[in-house]
């Protein structure tokens, strides 16, 4: 049987080191964050982490393995919104803490604006990590207005976000 | 209360058959008439049950913890939660009750080798992997590439590291033999025991299609016990009533696999279960299926299901 999806590629330890570099070192996210991970590759997309390989069937195809964590087509890579999410609790710079209005402004991918206080643990302009109460949630862009105000740009997926006047924190 | 012919009149067709064998049944037809509750469990490898009750209850959602599994919450019914925070921040799951205890029930430890033969839309699966803290694989398994979508996302959104996916016939796999600790065969069913949310359910299945997919289901379970290892666990499940895919493919499965499995008894703190039908139209199928549990939607308020926990012993 010809696989579905071309094969996945491990990559070797040395080389994750080197690919995840400029994420961890944006967001101070610890080396050790990769342990006990293995990392794979399907294409030039994305990376993926996964805690495990598993016994296989033979001659089915391979759909997927763990969770895309770093988008290898930006430059440098970009942590993706599953990666913000396992990793982010452990980031230490360039994180952001929305309050609920804040919140439902990113997650409906509308422009937030940030006070000094929400961006001191930022280092300027670039991606950062948008959790609320310390639960990540995604990435967004942060951005400097014309003004000196600093912006965030959501980088919440669009398939996911919430409607125009939603509230994510109001009874469905 | 009495049970009169008029009552066994106003049952669906489907479930008349089972008449005799539901418990406490003049309560069965006003279960099915109800809306489920809805129910949610917390993702412990992003927060516990008694976290993600206050943050719901933060968004004034009341929530009340399961008995039988304290990062299960019960809710009101009719909660549409796929675009609150906790839902987008992978932090909980919404899943009808007697899905997230098949999960539940397989008990899955951290560093075991998990077979999940009929994955999607994944959320016993991350339930699974929830449980096991990125520690051990899963293989998750599922027959239609359309559904692999929903498969994925949850696992995405619900950050489970130790999953693979993989695309095929779970009748026609071929397995690694003895290769798993767990199994579980969550098999593709009439869904009779989900009327409560889709009373139609039960005027789509003809004589044709419950055979073909009693076929798969023999198929898929033997599959399970055959990927299973010695002293490890193949958890049978279905969302349906019909003692066809449930019982009948249990014995089956004795028949075939004779001393090399034995059925195991299952229990849940505060969930009330009915036995494994045994003795059907004055015939009597295998005793020891009286240990695989029925779930019927009066008994717990929540939807109909089948559990059969076999252990492997060759």
């Amino acid at each position: 049987v010809k696989p579905v999806y071309p094969a996945f590629e491990e990559l070797a330890p040395a080389h994750v080191v080197e690919l995840t570099e400029s994420v961890r070192d944006r967001f101070g996210i610890p080396p050790e964050v990769l342990d006990g991970l293995r990392f794979f590759r399907r294409g030039k997309k994305y990376l993926y982490a996964a805690s495990a390989t598993t016994p296989l069937p033979d001659a089915t195809p391979i759909h997927a393995i763990g969770l895309p964590v770093v988008r290898l087509q930006h430059n440098p890579p970009k942590l993706s919104t599953h990666g913000a999410c396992l990793w982010g609790r452990s980031a230490s710079r360039n994180v952001v803490e929305l309050d609920r209005e804040q919140m439902n402004e990113y997650l409906q991918r509308r422009v937030v604006r940030l006070d000094r206080v929400a961006t001191e643990r930022c280092t300027g302009h670039g991606h950062v990590i948008v959790r609320w109460e310390g639960h990540p949630v995604g990435v967004g862009l942060l951005d400097l207005e014309k003004q000196g105000a600093w912006k965030l740009v959501s980088l919440f997926p669009k398939s996911e976000c919430v409607p125009p006047g939603g509230d994510a924190f109001g009874i469905p | 209360v009495p049970v009169t012919l008029e009552d066994h009149k106003m049952w669906p067709p489907v479930f008349v058959p089972l008449y005799d064998h539901v418990p406490d049944r003049s309560r069965f037809l006003d279960a099915l008439s109800r809306p489920l509750p809805t129910v949610v469990w917390a993702n412990s490898l992003r927060t516990s049950g008694s976290e993600l009750g206050e943050i719901l209850h933060s968004i004034g959602i009341h929530a009340r913890r399961a008995s039988w599994n304290g990062d299960v919450l019960r809710l009101a019914p009719g909660l549409s939660l796929g675009r609150t925070f906790p839902y987008l921040a992978g932090l909980m799951h919404p899943q009808e009750e007697a899905s997230i205890l098949a999960a539940h029930l397989l008990d899955v430890q951290p560093g075991e080798q998990v077979l999940d033969l009929c994955a999607a839309p994944g959320g016993k699966t991350a339930f699974m992997a929830s449980r096991m803290n990125g520690h051990g694989s899963i293989l998750a398994n599922e027959m239609s590439q359309a559904r692999t979508i929903a498969l994925r996302a949850n696992l995405d959104r619900l950050g489970a590291t130790n999953v693979t996916i993989t695309v095929g016939d779970a009748t026609r796999l071929s397995l690694p033999q003895a290769a798993f600790d767990a199994v579980l065969a969550d098999v593709p069913c009439s869904c009779t025991g989900t009327v409560r949310q889709n009373l139609s359910v039960c005027d789509e299945l003809g004589d044709q299609r419950l055979e073909h997919l009693v076929t798969s289901q023999v198929s898929i379970l033997d599959q399970a016990i055959r990927a299973c290892r010695s002293g490890g666990r193949v958890l049978y499940t279905t969302c349906s009533l019909l003692l066809e895919e449930n019982e009948r493919v249990i014995a089956e499965a004795l028949r075939t696999h004779g001393t090399n499995i034995r059925l195991r008894s299952l229990d849940a703190h505060g969930i009330t279960f009915a036995p494994g039908i045994t003795v059907w139209n004055g015939e009597q199928l295998d005793q020891r299926i009286a240990a695989a549990r029925r779930l019927y939607p009066h008994m717990n308020d929540t939807g109909g299901f089948f559990y059969a926990m076999l252990e492997v012993t060759r």
